[in-house]
């Protein structure tokens, strides 16, 4: 998994990743997340455009970045999710934190 | 007219064996592609992407279960294997290790994190098995003889 | 883990953490039992009577009820204010006399009945706001005026992890008493630090200034007492952990993540006097 994050200004940043969200690079997401948080990106977009698979540890290291956001006074927003991040996030109900937008600029708005 | 009997031979069927470890899901991801694939081409009327998503989901946590659990307390690791199986009107995974046995709560006490309201308050994982509840129609886990069996059947 | 094993803690008697009583302060109902149930119950076996002190969960009237309280309710499904305060004032006794401490309850409303200043969920869990700085003061001087209280006290404080803003008032406290010469320890918030691993981290990270290297217990002797202790708080326990069917699995999982050959272990920091000018 490669996450690159960009920042947008006003505390604003787009993570993108690339590859699987699972149990291999759980914790290296959870860690990436905390630290932008901590570099003052409190407005997280993650992007999951090029994500094929993610499983429960993966959405636990997204749940870990909405946390660290949200008790810096801000938010973490995903965009694109595909198919099977769909499919977790109605499972879970997680959807109703982890608002998925259909793009990253949609996300972006109202940030 | 179809025999009863055809009911009971996969239509399709893939199977691998591969070290327990976080490092070869991927060959898990391939092995599900080239079920896919031959499931298209044999089954008169294949699952869409959404049902194959739950699949999917489903062994991605099992495998994710045992990766973490079954070899946890030996330092040498081992192997599991995989076997994923086709029919006219069902597919089914099974799982096997030789790790030590599932230790965890019953699985139907499995609990999703819903009402995620209190975010503070939502956990960050252990809800593998109960994700794998949801996707699937049947789940079940036995031991043998010092092999763990996870297995799992979903509805087409 | 090397630091574990230098600085382990009542390891002889008395307990040399605490060589004089006790004085833990418990944000809310439950949290000390949580979070150090297990050092609790230890201390009252080697030495003077502890007493946990649950600062917050005063009278509720439906003047201060404002509509975050009052969404708040709907949400824990409360209705009848004043039984409410009876039965966790019940479960809080029934918790004290399994871990053999005194209770006391100083009554502060929580933070979601305080006026205007908390009307969100995430201020609840930001920052405090300057104008309930005060409290952090008043309740360091009814610390110190408890009968419970002597010279010799150490008084057991939550980190905060979490930002939970009663929490970080409990903690500032603590900073208060650390000035005032008083040894003072912080525990590790749960049930936050176990559905929130990053939020122990964080919070370490902003107070590294302030705490000392932390001290290690080992509980595995009263580990149960822990247990039946944190079972006492039947209203609470299935509202904190609703998203598991094993509890006791679970706070036993984490409470021997540390060391798990040492069986459970609690962890303390020393909360340090603020640097004079």
């Amino acid at each position: 998994m490669d996450i690159k994050v960009v920042p947008k200004g006003d505390g604003i940043a787009v993570a993108e990743m690339v590859g699987d969200l699972n149990l291999l690079c759980a914790a290296d997401v959870r860690a990436r997340l905390a630290t932008a948080v901590g570099d003052g990106q409190r407005h997280l977009v993650v992007d999951l455009g090029q994500v094929d698979f993610i499983d429960s540890s993966g959405l636990g290291a997204l749940i870990s970045g909405l946390k660290s956001a949200r008790q810096a006074g801000g938010d973490l927003r995903i965009a694109r999710p595909g198919e099977q991040a769909r499919v977790v996030l109605k499972l879970t109900t997680l959807d109703r934190v982890l608002r998925p937008y259909e793009s990253v600029e949609d996300a972006l708005e109202g940030f | 007219m179809r025999s009863k009997a055809s009911d009971n031979r996969p239509v399709a069927e893939v199977s691998a064996t591969l070290p327990a470890t976080a490092e070869h899901l991927d060959r898990v991801y391939a092995t599900l592609s080239q079920f896919w694939t031959e499931l298209e081409r044999s089954h008169p009327a294949p699952p869409d992407g959404v049902w194959r998503a739950y699949f999917d989901t489903a062994v991605g946590e099992i495998v994710t279960n045992i990766i973490r659990y079954a070899y946890a307390s030996t330092a040498a690791g081992g192997e599991m294997s995989m076997a994923i199986q086709g029919y006219q009107d069902r597919v089914e995974a099974t799982f096997r290790d030789r790790g030590g046995p599932y230790t965890g709560a019953p699985i139907t006490d499995a609990r999703l994190p819903l009402d995620s309201l209190d975010v503070i308050e939502l956990p960050e994982g252990g809800w593998g098995l109960a994700l794998t509840l949801a996707a699937v129609d049947r789940l079940s886990y036995t031991r043998d003889a010092d092999v763990n069996y996870w297995h799992f059947m979903k509805k087409l | 883990m090397t630091d574990t094993h230098r600085n382990f803690a009542c390891v002889g008697q008395p307990c040399e953490l605490a060589a004089g009583r006790a004085v833990f302060l418990s944000s809310h109902y439950d949290d000390v039992a949580l979070s150090c149930g297990g050092t609790v119950a230890l201390l009252a076996e080697r030495g003077p009577e502890p007493v946990i002190v649950t600062i917050f969960g005063g009278e509720v009237t439906d003047e201060v009820l404002n509509q975050f309280a009052r969404w708040k309710h709907g949400r824990w499904g409360l209705t009848d204010m004043d039984s409410v305060r009876e039965q966790r004032q019940a479960e809080d006794t029934a918790a004290a006399h399994i871990l053999r401490t005194g209770t006391r309850w100083l009554g502060i409303p929580d933070a979601i009945y305080r006026g205007e200043h908390h009307l969100s969920d995430d201020e609840l869990y930001g920052e405090v706001q300057a104008a309930e700085l005060p409290l952090a003061q008043l309740i360091a001087d009814e610390v110190q005026a408890l009968p419970e209280w002597s010279d010799t006290s150490t008084v057991f404080v939550p980190l905060g992890a979490g930002r939970h803003v009663d929490h970080q008032l409990v903690f500032l406290a603590g900073r208060h008493l650390a000035d005032r010469s008083v040894q003072v320890l912080a525990y590790e918030d749960c049930p936050y630090v176990i559905h929130t691993p990053l939020a122990l981290e964080t919070r370490l990270a902003e107070l590294s200034d302030c705490l000392g290297a932390p001290r290690y217990v080992k509980i595995a002797s009263t580990f149960e007492r822990k247990l039946a202790a944190i079972e006492a708080y039947a209203t609470q326990v299935p509202v904190l952990f609703r998203f598991t069917s094993d509890v006791r699995g679970e706070l036993t999982k984490f409470g021997q993540r540390m060391a798990p050959e040492l069986g459970a272990v609690e962890r303390f920091w020393p909360v340090l006097p603020q640097a004079p000018i």
